[in-house]
């Protein structure tokens, strides 16, 4: 018997401990404060920042620890270090449900801001698909796969792309030495390169890099999804999956068998989401063994945009 | 030609051979030279304006983008390599089996691959990102990756490259430091270095045997390695076109072809420009034509393999890659390669009049662009041909234009190769002195008197 | 001709201009969709079927109904509880929720039409003066009418099963609370995960809960079971948490432990070191020797 609220001593329940660990608590609400960009100053009191989310909120200003603190506070390889290591216990997955995906866009929009992205610069990108040319076309979200046998690392020579323990395939921007051999051996095509000068060097944005956002970006070297590896530390949903006004994302742990709908926020069984739905990964003729689970467009929300689908037929015939 | 040779006879051939390959070392070439110096050095500084930029605005200031993330440089670092591995196939290959008409071109084949095989390591820095950060491969080397095998390979190739051409150079230098005492200091130094004590004891001869024997043995796995990685950085990867199994010996055989139109580009360059008429002949330039044929059948045979059978099949992805090759967008640049730089040489070649040096520097010429355009080809067109479709990315994303910058380096680099090779040619005899003196029957007593 | 043309295309402009605004403010149902009513009628039952698939399918968009908050789109979603909505017909929600428009999904294959008609049924409760066709409106709601309801469970740790007892305050005496959903809940990671449907407690308060066996418990078989009542608003927050010993014991495997091509550095497979090492190891012992002789050539007599 137990009564109302009370919580008879559960002694372990491992999987359910988040990845802040005692004492890091402090680590993350540095890290928030230091991934705000002031972007326009308003008014004496009151300055717009930019949150890592991609919104713009109002702080004033005597609140604002200065970036320079911080960084006295929190060394680069301390960050580093805590994000090669990763969450112990946890598989991350995601399920992209298609029939809900109306190529929205805000998935892209949120990770461009979170990662402080150019416009054709894509962690996450929607595609409009056809499988064949008289088979329907559907919009496709998609992230990197998080594949388990993962073509990118295989081919880095320096570790500079790496998978952790929780399956997430990160990369480090302050190793990267931009052979983009990673770039060739990925078949999803899901990683970009800083061609030129970033947008974070362009503001002179110098907060100490924080991996699992790969923030700042650097010139010469790689970014990619990160399955939004700052947020899970949080207990957060991915910017990309919490941003979908659809339902079109749920993302959770393998190892408790649970994915969590970023929209309705409702969770469930990730096993029987994807039993009951006949779920698929992408390419899956190519070994590469993802993380990322598609639902067919069957029963589809939204009809696919009649302008789409004559571009796409022109295309069809080059 | 061996025979027995009395002292006078002995001498006076060892005098002839001795001082036609030293000339053009120690003749002021004038103004032909300085025109050729003038024209590198304007390539380099060219080159050094472009790197400036790309070091400065990063690798944006290339044609260069995420859907074709590799493309001038990585086409031109395959080629160099390719062009290095006709070291091999003279010094070793040839030379393991008793040929003897190499002796003659044997050093300028290890001087291309010396040059080419030095700048292939040099390439791949241009072609960084972050060539800051070139240490980390030394500090966090991972094993698993094709490249780092490949910069070992590199490395390791370039040594023993460096070393079968300084090897059968010890007694040429023994002979040039007694010839040309007057020679500027520094020369004098180099020679008296490299020459390491040689004086002509047999013991010393056939040390020296046994050191270019085994380095012969060597360098030819290692050769082979150098390329078979070089292709692996693309035929590890799962995108069509470049998922094949045959790109090693697919690359080794293209990487002949390269590699003897090179010499043979070099021969015509020295025969003439160093009037060595006598040395690398007609019979010469016939035999290394009938090379090319042989080399280019080779290469045909793997074509047809990489080609056909795809395409045969039309499997889904590699349908379109193929088509574009064939008919679309790159079946100029394709059939180019094709035709010029695998067909024609073997189609012209066979007929013995076409085996003349003229004709043959003019098929050299072609087959090196078409060695040039087909790693190009390989290199490029499969990233344009992803599995998944490219969208939401600017119209330019779908094509790949090289940029200013980007030609300037590599033709820099290309220019670096050649000034290595030019260079190497005019502190070393590019002939073999004591070997063709011992063909010619001289004795050895004579040859280090 | 030419005028004819003209002509027509001005009218082709007006007509997609029109269409253009109409797309944007109105959104017109045809009549004969007005005339449809629904076939089931709404009860109390339709009413929380209505509630569970509005939390779930429509609040994303339009809020949390009756607190004004739709997302700020163009077109606005809006509240469900507002105006604009009390002034439509069941016909034409109906229509609406069934063929989408725009931002608003169809939910003509998602959802079945019992289910719109539950989710129209659940919307009128907001409306209070809506006199339009309906098929059958309840005022009289038959759930429990008190308040201060307390929670008791008792676990059964043979049959995995679980026994909620609820009892509450109604006319100051304190009573079974019959009629009240309850559900049952595993915490997650990212949030609590649902076990099956909410289930309505008996005439003596009680409610019988049976749990898979299959459920993914922690590293000891632990798992974190939260017992909710569905109608927050109506009851107050009333939770139970429990911790128990029915899931499958998780045997925790590092991916990295293995060595792997795809692993780091310290990953690398034996063969590939060993083979690596062997064969740079014999090139350069062989250039080593090369270069020994070499050093030892000016000593050869």
């Amino acid at each position: 018997m137990c009564d109302t609220k009370e919580n008879a001593g559960a002694s372990r329940l491992d999987f359910l401990k988040s990845g802040l660990l005692a004492g890091a608590a402090a680590v993350t609400g540095v890290n928030l404060l230091s991934s705000f960009t002031p972007i326009e100053t308003s008014s004496e009191q009151k300055v717009k920042v930019l949150t890592p989310d991609g919104h713009i909120v109002e702080v004033e200003e005597a609140k604002m620890v200065p970036v320079r603190e911080i960084k006295q506070e929190l060394g680069l390889t301390e960050l580093q270090q805590r994000g090669r290591e990763g969450i112990a216990g946890k598989h991350w997955v995601m399920v992209i449900d298609l029939a809900k995906c109306r190529n929205a866009r805000k998935c892209m929009e949120s990770c461009q801001n979170a990662h402080h992205l150019k416009p054709e610069q894509h962690h996450i990108n929607v595609l409009q698909m056809q499988d064949g040319e008289h088979t329907a076309p559907y919009y496709m979200p998609k992230p990197c796969m998080h594949c388990d046998n993962t073509p990118c690392t295989k081919v880095c020579p320096v570790d500079a792309t790496f998978k952790r323990q929780d399956g997430i395939v990160l990369i480090d921007n302050e190793r990267c030495i931009g052979c983009r051999f990673c770039v060739a051996a990925c078949p999803y095509s899901a990683r970009v390169f800083n061609w030129t000068e970033t947008l974070d060097e362009k503001n002179s944005y110098n907060a100490p890099y924080n991996i699992e956002l790969n923030v700042p970006q650097k010139k010469g070297t790689i970014s990619k999804c990160l399955f939004s590896a700052d947020r899970l530390r949080e207990n957060k949903l991915p910017y990309c999956v919490s941003a979908c006004p659809n339902g079109t994302y749920w993302f959770g742990d393998m190892n408790e068998d649970a994915v969590t709908n970023g929209t309705t926020g409702e969770t469930v069984r990730f096993s029987e989401l994807i039993e009951k739905n006949d779920a698929y990964t992408l390419l899956p003729e190519l070994g590469t063994k993802p993380n990322v689970y598609y639902l067919p467009a069957k029963d589809r929300q939204f009809p696919f945009d009649p302008e789409d689908k004559k571009k796409l037929n022109e295309s069809h015939k080059h | 030609m061996s025979g027995m040779l009395n002292k006078e006879e002995s001498k006076s051939r060892f005098d002839k051979i001795a001082d036609d390959l030293i000339r053009p070392m120690t003749k002021n070439d004038g103004l032909s030279l300085q025109i050729w110096i003038f024209l590198l050095v304007t390539v380099l500084s060219l080159f050094g304006y472009a790197y400036f930029l790309q070091l400065r605005d990063g690798l944006g200031v290339t044609g260069l983008h995420d859907y074709a993330s590799w493309g001038m440089y990585i086409s031109n670092f395959v080629f160099f390599v390719a062009s290095s591995l006709v070291g091999m196939l003279i010094t070793a290959v040839l030379g393991l089996i008793g040929i003897k008409w190499i002796t003659p071109i044997a050093r300028i084949a290890e001087i291309v691959a010396v040059a080419f095989a030095m700048m292939a390591g040099l390439v791949i820095v241009f072609d960084m990102g972050r060539p800051d950060r070139l240490l980390n491969v030394f500090i966090y080397g991972r094993l698993q990756s094709p490249i780092v095998w490949d910069l070992t390979v590199v490395t390791s190739y370039t040594i023993i490259s460096l070393l079968l051409l300084i090897l059968p150079l010890i007694p040429d230098l023994a002979i040039i430091k007694r010839r040309l005492p007057n020679a500027p200091k520094w020369q004098l130094l180099l020679w008296n270095i490299l020459s390491f004590g040689f004086v002509g004891t047999p013991a010393q001869y056939k040390s020296i045997h046994k050191m270019v024997r085994v380095l012969s043995i060597l360098i030819v796995p290692v050769a082979l390695a150098i390329h078979t990685v070089t292709s692996w950085l693309f035929a590890s990867t799962l995108r069509h076109g470049w998922d094949s199994t045959i790109f090693g010996p697919y690359f080794v055989s293209g990487a002949f072809v390269a590699g003897v139109a090179w010499v043979i580009l070099a021969m015509y360059f020295f025969r003439h420009q160093y009037n060595l008429k006598a040395y690398l002949h007609d019979e010469v330039f016939d035999k290394v034509g009938k090379l090319l044929v042989l080399v280019s059948l080779v290469y045909l045979y793997f074509n047809i393999n990489e080609f056909l059978v795809p395409a045969y099949k039309m499997k889904a992805g590699d349908d379109h890659h193929i088509l574009t090759l064939f008919t679309g967008s790159w079946a100029g640049l394709f059939w180019f390669s094709q035709i010029f730089g695998n067909i024609l040489p073997i189609i012209l070649l066979l007929f013995k009049r076409m085996r003349k040096p003229g004709y043959m520097f003019t098929i050299a010429l072609l087959v090196i662009m078409g060695a040039w355009i087909k790693r190009y080809i390989i290199v490029v067109p499969t990233q344009l041909h992803p599995h998944l479709p490219i969208q939401n990315v600017p119209e330019a994303f779908h094509v790949y234009t090289p940029t200013g910058p980007e030609i300037a380096i590599t033709l820099g680099t290309i220019g670096m190769a050649i000034l290595i090779m030019t260079i190497l040619a005019k502190i070393f005899p590019v002939i073999s002195i004591w070997e063709t003196a011992e063909e010619a029957g001289v004795d050895h007593e004579t040859i280090n008197q | 001709m030419n005028r004819y043309n003209t002509l027509k295309h001005i009218a082709l402009a007006l007509t997609l201009t029109i269409s253009n605004i109409g797309f944007s403010q109105e959104w017109t149902v045809p009549e004969d969709a007005k005339s449809v009513v629904s076939s089931v009628p709404f009860s109390e039952m339709t009413q929380q079927q209505g509630k569970d698939l509005f939390n779930a399918n429509c609040k994303s968009c339009h809020g949390a109904i009756g607190a004004n908050a739709p997302l700020p789109l163009n077109p606005s979603p809006g509240d469900p509880a507002s105006e604009r909505f009390a002034a439509q017909v069941d016909g034409a929600l109906f229509f609406k929720i069934t063929n989408g428009r725009a931002g608003m999904p169809s939910f003509k294959n998602t959802l079945s039409d019992a289910d719109r008609w539950a989710l129209i049924s659940y919307i009128r409760t907001f409306h209070p003066n809506y006199k339009g066709a309906v098929a059958e409106n309840p005022s009289a709601v038959n759930t429990f009418k008190g308040g201060n309801i307390q929670m008791k469970v008792s676990f059964d740790d043979e049959k995995h099963m679980a026994t909620v007892n609820l009892s509450g305050t109604e006319n100051g005496s304190v009573v079974p609370a019959s009629s009240v959903r309850v559900g049952a809940f595993v915490q997650r990671y990212f949030g609590q995960m649902k076990l099956g449907e909410p289930i309505k407690t008996n005439a003596s308060g009680v409610a019988t809960f049976e749990f898979p066996t299959d459920l993914q418990g922690d590293s000891i078989g632990q798992l974190k079971i939260i017992f909710k009542l569905i109608d927050e608003d109506k009851y107050g927050l009333v939770v139970a948490e429990q911790t128990v010993n029915w899931g499958e014991k998780f045997v925790y495997q590092n991916p990295l432990d293995q060595n792997a091509l795809w692993g780091d550095r310290t990953a690398v497979p034996t063969w590939l070191l060993l083979s690596y090492f062997g064969v740079v190891l014999s090139v350069f012992a062989v250039i080593g020797w090369v270069v020994l002789q070499l050093l030892k050539l000016k000593n050869l007599k």
